[in-house]
């Protein structure tokens, strides 16, 4: 990995839907059955905010600002019990 | 006359090209449909590549402006898209992946993208240290800081949407944030406080440390405030932090009276006495007046003659605005980065954080 780049992953609205099949979310997706890992409420193609992939399974997160601070807040604990855990 | 000869030869190439469309309706179908392909083609990589070198130019752009100010590099953020025309898809554990929308959300595109990478990735290693608050201070001022540099439409939706509610939230947020903007204002905020803290976040600490080193971060931030705010000529504000972990001090050179006496001798001395108290870094910092930034430039060459170890990091203008008996004025101020290697110290053990 070059250190000097950091990629920022990314999918376009109009691919989202593939993307979900992919990953075998697309059904509930688009039937309103998925909720927001941290605020719980349902997420659609409107309010949708990230794909996070986490310990073999997928998190969803909506787009409300407290719910991507939370995010955020998330990765860097996640880093940090990584680098504990090595 | 060969001109002449040109766009009639050329205007008659297109009529006749039109007749016959004309008289082949299928033929211009096909032919349109191929054209309208190649555009539609164009179209499809186009919207894709527009949101991505917006936010990559952008983003980008103010990092190098950033590497101008301080002594580190940062990285560049690279836009990767996801199962993009339904191509290849990779994942990571924990590699977040963003929804993109169109082109009429730029605002709100660039806004994720800024806040994300500045949280995950330029601040990453200056947050180390610092408390849940001090990282989301951090975070939200210099995301407002890449916004109003870089995309100014957007900073309405990023202040309502983020920055006012966590000011709301919390008053320690508030007040961190409030002393940023009073260190901004002298336009050390990322030259100095980042810098600092980007050593600190070199440092590791074979103990977990206690809340000592978040209360030293608070002093830095109180010493760099207390700084930004002093007045012109006042001899009497602390100039040098020390701290358990973090040891840097600002050097104002020169008055006019030290200039007009060429008195090189008290600034050197002053810069020997820091190196010698073990000062990681000295900061240099006076008017960018031609006159004035000769008398620095020569402060510093024959420091460094003197103290051969020390290296000289960074050396830029930036505007700021600092306080005169009658209020805050702008100037443009000339900054020289020394940087101490012999005082460093990179791993804390116990004994250290108990001294």
């Amino acid at each position: 990995m070059d250190e000097n780049k950091k990629t920022i992953n990314t999918v376009h609205e109009k691919d989202l839907e593939a993307l979900l099949e992919k990953i075998g979310l697309k059904d509930a997706f688009i039937n309103k059955q998925i909720n927001c890992k941290f605020c719980k409420q349902i997420v659609d193609i409107n309010n949708i905010y990230s794909v996070l992939p986490e310990s073999g399974t997928f998190n969803i997160v909506c787009d409300k600002p407290e719910c991507i601070t939370l995010l955020l807040q998330h990765l860097e604990e996640r880093k940090k019990t990584k680098l504990e855990q090595d | 006359m060969g001109e002449i000869l040109t766009i009639i030869l050329t205007s008659g190439v297109w009529v006749t090209i039109g007749i016959y469309l004309f008289k082949n309706p299928d033929k211009f179908k096909e032919w349109a449909s191929i054209f309208l392909k190649i555009l539609s083609y164009i179209w499809k990589k186009y919207k894709y590549t527009s949101i991505k070198w917006d936010i990559e130019g952008k983003v980008n752009s103010f990092v190098s402006n950033l590497e101008t100010q301080t002594s580190t590099s940062f990285p560049r953020v690279v836009i990767q898209w996801q199962n993009k025309d339904g191509e290849g898809l990779v994942w990571e554990d924990d590699e977040v992946i963003i929804v993109m929308r169109d082109r009429d959300h730029n605002n709100k595109n660039f806004v994720h993208a800024s806040y994300f990478f500045i949280s995950q990735t330029l601040l990453r290693k200056s947050k180390i240290h610092l408390s849940k608050t001090q990282k989301v201070s951090l975070d939200l001022f210099a995301t407002k800081k890449l916004l109003e540099k870089e995309n100014t439409s957007s900073v309405e939706q990023f202040m309502t949407d983020y920055f006012v509610p966590e000011i709301e939230k919390s008053d320690a947020i508030r007040e961190m944030i409030k002393q940023c903007m009073d260190i901004d204002r002298l336009g050390v905020f990322f030259p100095i406080l980042i810098n600092e803290l980007n050593s600190l976040g070199n440092k590791v600490f074979l103990e977990k440390p206690t809340n000592e080193v978040f209360e030293e971060v608070k002093n830095l931030i109180k010493f760099l405030v207390d700084f930004s705010l002093r007045q012109v000529g006042d001899i009497n504000v602390q100039d040098t932090f020390i701290g358990k972990y973090t040891r840097c001090a600002i050097k104002i050179v020169a008055s006019k009276k030290t200039r007009e006496d060429n008195n090189i001798e008290v600034h050197r001395n002053r810069i020997s006495n820091s190196l010698a108290m073990k000062i990681e870094n000295i900061y240099i910092l006076g008017s960018s007046a031609k006159d004035n930034k000769d008398f620095i430039e020569t402060v510093v060459s024959t420091s460094l003659e003197k103290h051969p170890h020390v290296e000289m990091t960074r050396t830029c203008d930036f505007s700021g605005k600092i306080k005169f008996s009658d209020g805050m004025k702008p100037v443009s101020t000339h900054l020289v980065c020394l940087h101490n290697p012999q005082a460093v110290k990179h791993v804390y053990a116990k004994e250290d954080l108990q001294s």
